[in-house]
């Protein structure tokens, strides 16, 4: 039996690792920290909230047809449990989705406004308006599934001639039991995401590494001139780039939930802990990313989870924990993890 | 009935008018002249608001006590707060003299301790590339607004705190004489502001936005101006956020949010002008009316929007941003070299 503390380490550090990979890579293309990156995870976890209404309701309507009493149908209701079919799909859509609009911050937002020359800061402050818009657009949408799926609940209620709640919530909602294994005694979660996580990393150092499409993509992040002499179609890579950092992102938030609170506005917060790994990674190394993520959130649960516990601070301060470990990596090694010399560090220590 | 309402409106509208233009103009001098990309512009409002919950009640209680024969006596400020504040309001209802001065410490109160507050978010990030202090500061901004939050004394959590109505010896007068005096401070500040970008000290500012290399050549030492600039401008802002928390009231750490305080006034700078005062003016202008104007007729709107018109507050935002950098990135009115004092020079330079 795994203590829950290690669970939530495990889940957390895979999510914010395939989130920080993700702004990294971006960032080592376009320089520009994508401010909306965590916001556009969110709409991946609300990619995981439509697949469960729409199974929830297709459900109900079978469970109805077959002429099913209050209490069956509440029974199956509260039994329903996602099946593989369903984490592909949520998985597969969330990816989609994600990289659909990170194609469209690149191409219709940030590739406009650098050719028209925008500095850093006008790029950053587009990426802030995507992140706006994104999160009205979230909003607007938490309060249509919810219109929806009270219409449907009534149309539902009609057929069954009971009331029928289908018992779920479009902000704040956490989808903990609909991942709930009995035979694990515990979340599919804390095996899905480390696998995937694991597995998205060794499939994209393949790529980057062995593959001539990875060998372009590199050569255009560290030298986009030189790179376009020599054929290689700059623009294309970086869109690809876009691609597959969002597209990670929309796979990472539609696991969020399974575990964790969401509503519209959580990437708001969820940013800081992005941008802190990236930083302690130093924002210009993969490994470097992998590696802050999975320092991040070992300081945001267990060892804050010591302090809270043994100096009875707050569990709300834990958005202080990025910001620290952000500030105490920008004046000790503004070039992060990725950046020291370890043999250095080493014979200085054996010395 | 119509005189009293479109008299409550202009009166809004001032008041906005003259919070606004503090904020935007210490931004502009930040991110307008000096490039320095200020996200956390809403931590040197909070820090005003909550300098004035923290801090003038107790200065209030402390006179009341010495000043009057029946001290005040409480248990727990934070629980008791709504009782000890009215009846400070009831004494300081007959005595201007006290509230003027009491508005006056505060004032320089909260310029002092946002002053230091700028000075430390920046810290770390002082030396590095404008994104890095861009995230850092839009992540201590975030942090200050969570410890407002949790940290009771500071601004009574999550119910908030009443603060002393330092504008209630006016009467019945007391919003159309606080807004006076909130427009005559805001024109302080612009016309000290304005003076003081005109002088050389404006035109390093510029300089080193435009490039940084050539100024440190000539001498110049950058991260001391970067240090000014942050301390002064956050400074300036304090004064803002105390201002608005006198003229309502009271104090809730959820009012001092990212798009309120922050994209805001970045929108309004970018709209009016960056590095243009009179174009702060313009945009805060524009923005304030067009902002008020919704939130008078939300319940029209709410006919035609086909969601909820809170999300429209967003949708503009995002939009503006982008079509802001897309169409006309210099602004409405651009910036212009900046007038010096002799003319005489330009006659003998043409001949």
């Amino acid at each position: 039996m795994i203590p829950p503390i290690v669970e939530d380490t495990i889940v957390y550090s895979s999510v914010l690792v395939l989130l920080s990979l993700g702004l990294t890579l971006t960032y080592m293309t376009t320089k520009v920290p994508n401010f909306a990156h965590a916001t556009i995870s969110i709409v991946g976890s609300y990619v995981t909230l439509t697949v469960l209404v729409l199974s929830l309701i297709s459900l109900a309507r079978e469970a109805l047809i077959s002429q099913a009493d209050s209490q069956s149908f509440y029974r199956l209701i509260k039994s329903f449990s996602f099946a593989p079919l369903h984490y592909a799909l949520f998985m597969a859509l969330g990816f989609l989705l994600g990289s659909l609009i990170g194609v469209a911050q690149y191409k219709l937002v940030l590739k406009p406004l650098s050719q028209r020359g925008a500095n850093v800061v006008q790029l950053m402050i587009a990426t802030i308006a995507v992140d706006m818009f994104l999160l009205s657009m979230l909003n607007i949408y938490a309060d249509k599934l919810l219109e929806y799926v009270v219409s449907k609940a009534n149309e539902l209620s009609s057929i069954a001639g009971f009331k029928v709640n289908l018992g779920v919530q479009t902000r704040d909602f956490i989808l903990y039991s609909y991942d709930y294994s009995k035979t694990l005694g515990t979340q599919r979660l804390v095996i899905i995401a480390p696998i995937m996580a694991a597995a998205l990393l060794l499939a994209l150092s393949l790529v980057l590494y062995r593959t001539k499409l990875g060998v372009a993509l590199r050569a255009s992040i560290e030298n986009p001139s030189l790179a376009s002499t020599l054929g290689v179609n700059v623009d294309k890579m970086y869109t690809l780039a876009w691609t597959l950092s969002l597209g990670l992102a929309g796979l990472a938030g539609s696991l969020i939930p399974l575990k964790y609170l969401v509503n519209p506005s959580t990437g708001q917060l969820f940013v800081l802990s992005i941008f802190a790994a990236s930083i302690l990674g130093g924002l210009n190394s993969l490994a470097g990313a992998v590696i802050g993520g999975v320092l991040i959130a070992c300081f945001e649960i267990p060892v804050f989870n010591y302090l809270s516990s043994h100096l009875g601070i707050s569990s709300a301060y834990r958005t202080v924990i990025p910001l620290l470990a952000m500030a105490l990596t920008l004046l000790f090694i503004p070039r992060g993890v990725a950046g020291l010399n370890w043999k250095k560090l080493f014979s200085r220590v054996r010395r | 009935m119509p005189v009293e309402q479109a008299y409550s409106f202009l009166l809004s509208v001032l008041f906005y008018m003259g919070i606004y233009t503090i904020v935007v103009i210490s931004l502009n001098m930040e991110a307008g002249y000096m490039g320095l990309p200020n996200f956390g512009k809403m931590m040197g409002v909070a820090a005003g608001a909550f300098t004035t919950s923290f801090f003038t009640w107790r200065l209030a209680l402390y006179l009341h006590n010495r000043l009057t024969g029946e001290p005040i006596v409480y248990s727990d400020y934070v629980r008791e707060n709504a009782m000890i504040v009215s009846r400070i309001n009831e004494w300081l209802s007959a005595s201007p003299g006290i509230s003027l001065f009491l508005l006056l410490v505060t004032l320089i109160a909260s310029l002092a301790i946002g002053a230091v507050i700028g000075y430390i978010a920046s810290y770390p990030a002082i030396r590095l590339r404008e994104d890095y202090l861009g995230i850092t500061l839009l992540a201590v901004a975030e942090v200050i607004r969570v410890i407002g939050y949790n940290y009771k004394p500071i601004a009574g959590g999550t119910l908030g705190m009443q603060v002393p109505d330092l504008f209630r010896w006016a009467g019945q007068h007391r919003f159309s004489v606080s807004v006076l005096i909130i427009v005559a401070i805001a024109l302080i500040v612009y016309l000290v502001y304005q003076r003081m970008l005109s002088t050389p000290f404006g035109r390093v500012l510029r300089a080193i936005r435009d490039d940084e290399e050539a100024v440190s050549s000539l001498g110049r030492d950058i991260v001391a101006y970067r240090k000014r600039v942050i301390s002064a401008g956050t400074a300036t802002a304090a004064l803002a956020g105390a201002l608005y928390a006198l003229y309502t009231g009271s104090v809730i750490a959820t009012a001092y949010d990212r798009v309120t305080w922050t994209f805001w006034p970045w929108v309004m700078m970018m709209l009016g002008g960056a590095g243009n005062n009179v174009g702060v003016l313009l945009g805060v202008g524009v923005f304030v009316i067009a902002r008020t104007t919704i939130y008078t007729y939300k319940n029209m709107l709410e006919a035609y929007v086909p969601f909820n018109v809170v999300w429209l507050d967003y949708l503009l935002l995002s939009v503006t941003i982008i079509a802001i950098l897309m169409l006309r990135p210099q602004g409405i009115l651009p910036e212009k070299p900046i007038r010096t004092v002799k003319p005489l020079i330009r006659q003998n330079e043409s001949t």
